[in-house]
């Protein structure tokens, strides 16, 4: 054990000197009495005095020497070691305004985060540091790093709706810099949000607040064209345990073209490929109304069928070692290759014609140094330092 | 213990209790009740269930009106002396003696009265004196610290009592009074206190030691004296207010003042009467 202060246990000596005072604190002579309730209330009790007497009063004795040994012990300040490191604690705050929504008892999910950490680090020992990371589009540091508890929590005195205005964004940023911050000794990680993070690095500790509620609905709906033909395809997802939905595609003017039963997993996405062999100009796609979905409001979406859209190439001939190109452009959708400039949109080598509207690559040496865009001189491979690819627009 | 001095004491001496108290049945001494001695008492109307030997006949002869004539009642009076043993009798040495010698005194004036006495030691319990008083009385010592304020013994209905002790229960006399005259024909303390007692003559810083227990830590001056006074005044007035209307009430007797002194007390205070007047 490690006293702080050694020079306090030299307090210790005043036990044996309250003993010697209650020993010797009477000096009363004895004097024999029959009826001692005549005598009243005691006019003087106590008071030192030279005469030794027996111990009386062992109670309030050792009273005053538990009192002392307090006294001693706090001014000694002991410890068992010095070696106890200050803890780290780095808290990033899921920053998204939906943590300001209420749960169901009135209080925001953000503000009971608030109230919690408040609590967790009123607890913590004096030497531990704390640092707050809000998690954004660009993670901010609120409180650190390395702050003491008092102004930690002083930060979060602060409005609670200025910690959470933050759009939709990924708080791995944050964590990464908090990962960083919490170095690897003793830095300890906690993500305050209002749900589970999958897949969080086994040092980052979570609190979750939020309130799990019932619900279904199509987070993502596209309408795909390529060679294969046109199709949709669909993500949902469902919150809560495994359920049956019927999802209605329907012509905006809502004559139903297809019904199906879609078999959702418990707290899970559903990915779903629907092949449109006569699509419409718009397809609207709805999930058959459920009282159990607390947010019907992401059960529909309208989709539009995509315009197709055709580039023209023209391929210089007299340019040799292009072969790869054309095979490549012959594979893409969309992409047609001419015999001839005029028409083309975009041309590739040297010859002219084509609209005002066409673009020009180029490829061969040009007249002065070579003009590397940014991706290719971050890059800087050798192929590509032989050969300049210039584009531009002519007109 | 001065026996034979007691007892010639006892030959000139009787017990003047209060016959209207008693409710015992036949003995030597003349009941408040009616009864069947010689001694007329009083006349009262006839009812039908009466002796029609008890009528007075010739009060009808003269009157025409039938009236019994009733005559006093013979008693035999129980005397129960209540010595107190606790340890504060024994405070001093004189104190105890002069305890025993009034309790034998008036044990002997009461055989010698035609009355039973009983004497109840009243030390660590309450309990008779076992054997003959005479042999059993001057050996006895104090002990304990309950005296008079220890459980009830189980005493004669109707019995005269009287305590003989110090007084100095802490609760007072009222209480010990009540639980003592329960079903007694009257009841009297014969109180003796020593000069220290009365009138403490230390001073200084004391550490005041009961002798039944308990401990004070007081500086004595003449105000803590005289405040002890007053409380040993109103202690003895409260014994009085108790035992008002019970009996002769409280005899006042100082130890060291010697036997003699008592006795006067007991005369002046008219629990004895001397043969031919006191």
């Amino acid at each position: 054990m490690i006293f702080s202060n050694l020079w306090a246990l030299f307090g210790l000596l005043g036990i044996p000197l309250l003993v010697g005072i209650h020993f010797y604190r009477h000096r009363f002579r004895e004097q024999p009495v029959s009826g001692l309730f005549l005598w009243g209330r005691p006019l003087v009790q106590g008071g030192s005095g030279r005469k030794r007497e027996q111990l009386r009063g062992l109670w309030s004795l050792l009273a005053e020497c538990l009192g002392l040994l307090a006294l001693v012990w706090f001014l000694a300040d002991p410890h068992f070691s010095d070696q106890q490191p200050a803890v780290h604690h780095l808290v990033v705050l899921d920053g998204h305004e939906r943590l300001l929504a209420r749960r169901d008892d009135g209080r925001s999910v953000g503000g009971q985060l608030l109230e919690d950490l408040r609590a967790t680090w009123r607890g913590l020992p004096d030497q531990d540091r704390i640092t707050l990371i809000r998690s954004g589009l660009r993670p901010q540091l609120i409180v650190g790093p390395l702050a003491t508890r008092e102004e930690a929590l002083s930060a979060l005195d602060r409005p609670v709706e200025s910690f959470f205005a933050q759009p939709v964004h990924d708080p791995v940023t944050a964590l990464d810099l908090a990962a960083e911050l919490a170095g690897e000794a003793s830095g300890r990680v906690l993500l305050a949000s209002d749900r589970p993070w999958p897949g969080l690095p086994e040092r980052v500790s979570l609190l979750a607040r939020g309130q799990v509620r019932r619900h279904c609905g199509l987070v993502d709906a596209r309408w795909w064209r390529d060679a294969q033909g046109e199709r949709l395809h669909l993500n949902l997802v469902n919150a809560g345990p495994a359920r049956q939905r019927e999802l209605l595609i329907e012509t905006p003017d809502g004559t139903l073209l297809q019904r199906l039963k879609l078999a959702l997993p418990a707290d899970g996405l559903r990915n779903l490929t629907l092949p449109l062999l006569y699509p419409p100009e718009s397809l609207r796609l709805r999930l058959a109304p459920d009282t159990e979905d607390q947010l019907p409001i992401d059960d529909q979406a309208l989709l539009l069928r995509p315009r197709e859209r055709v580039v023209t190439v023209f391929i210089d001939p007299s340019l040799a070692g292009l072969e790869p190109l054309q095979r490549v452009l012959a594979s893409l959708d969309g992409v047609q290759t001419l015999p001839q400039a005029a028409g083309a949109d975009l041309i590739i080598g040297g010859a002219d014609g084509g609209g005002p509207e066409a673009w020009h690559l180029s490829l061969g040496d040009a007249g002065g140094p070579p003009q590397l865009g940014p991706f290719l001189a971050r890059r800087g491979r050798a192929v590509e330092r032989r050969r300049c690819a210039e584009h531009h627009r002519r007109g | 213990m001065r026996l034979g001095h007691l007892e010639a004491l006892a030959r000139r001496l009787h017990l003047a209790l209060d016959p209207r108290r008693q409710r015992l049945g036949v003995g030597a001494r003349m009941g408040a009740g009616a009864g069947n001695s010689l001694e007329f008492h009083d006349y009262r109307d006839y009812q039908p269930g009466d002796d029609p030997r008890l009528v007075d006949w010739g009060v009808y002869a003269r009157t025409g009106q039938l009236l019994l004539r009733r005559h006093r009642q013979e008693i035999a009076p129980r005397l129960e002396l209540i010595l107190d043993a606790s340890l504060s009798m024994g405070a001093s040495a004189e104190k105890w003696l002069l305890a025993r010698e009034c309790c034998g005194l008036l044990a002997a004036v009461a055989e010698r009265d035609g009355s039973r006495p009983r004497i109840w030691l009243a030390g660590e319990s309450c309990r008779p004196l076992a054997g003959p008083w005479r042999e059993e009385l001057p050996r006895q010592v104090c002990a304990g610290s309950l005296g008079l304020a220890g459980p009830v013994p189980e005493l004669s209905p109707g019995g005269e009592r009287i305590l003989i002790s110090d007084g100095l229960a802490p609760e007072g006399g009222e209480p010990v009074v009540r639980r003592l005259a329960r079903g007694a024909g009257s009841i009297a303390l014969v109180q003796i206190l020593s000069r220290a007692e009365r009138d403490p003559a230390f001073a200084g810083p004391l550490r005041l030691l009961d002798v039944e227990g308990g401990a004070l830590d007081v500086v004595v001056d003449d105000a803590t004296r005289q405040a002890y006074r007053q409380r040993l005044a109103r202690h003895q007035a409260g014994w009085r207010a108790a035992l008002a209307g019970r009996g002769v009430g409280l005899i006042d007797c100082v130890a060291e003042e010697g036997f003699e002194a008592a006795l006067q007390h007991l005369l002046r205070q008219g629990l004895l009467l001397m043969d031919g007047g006191a």
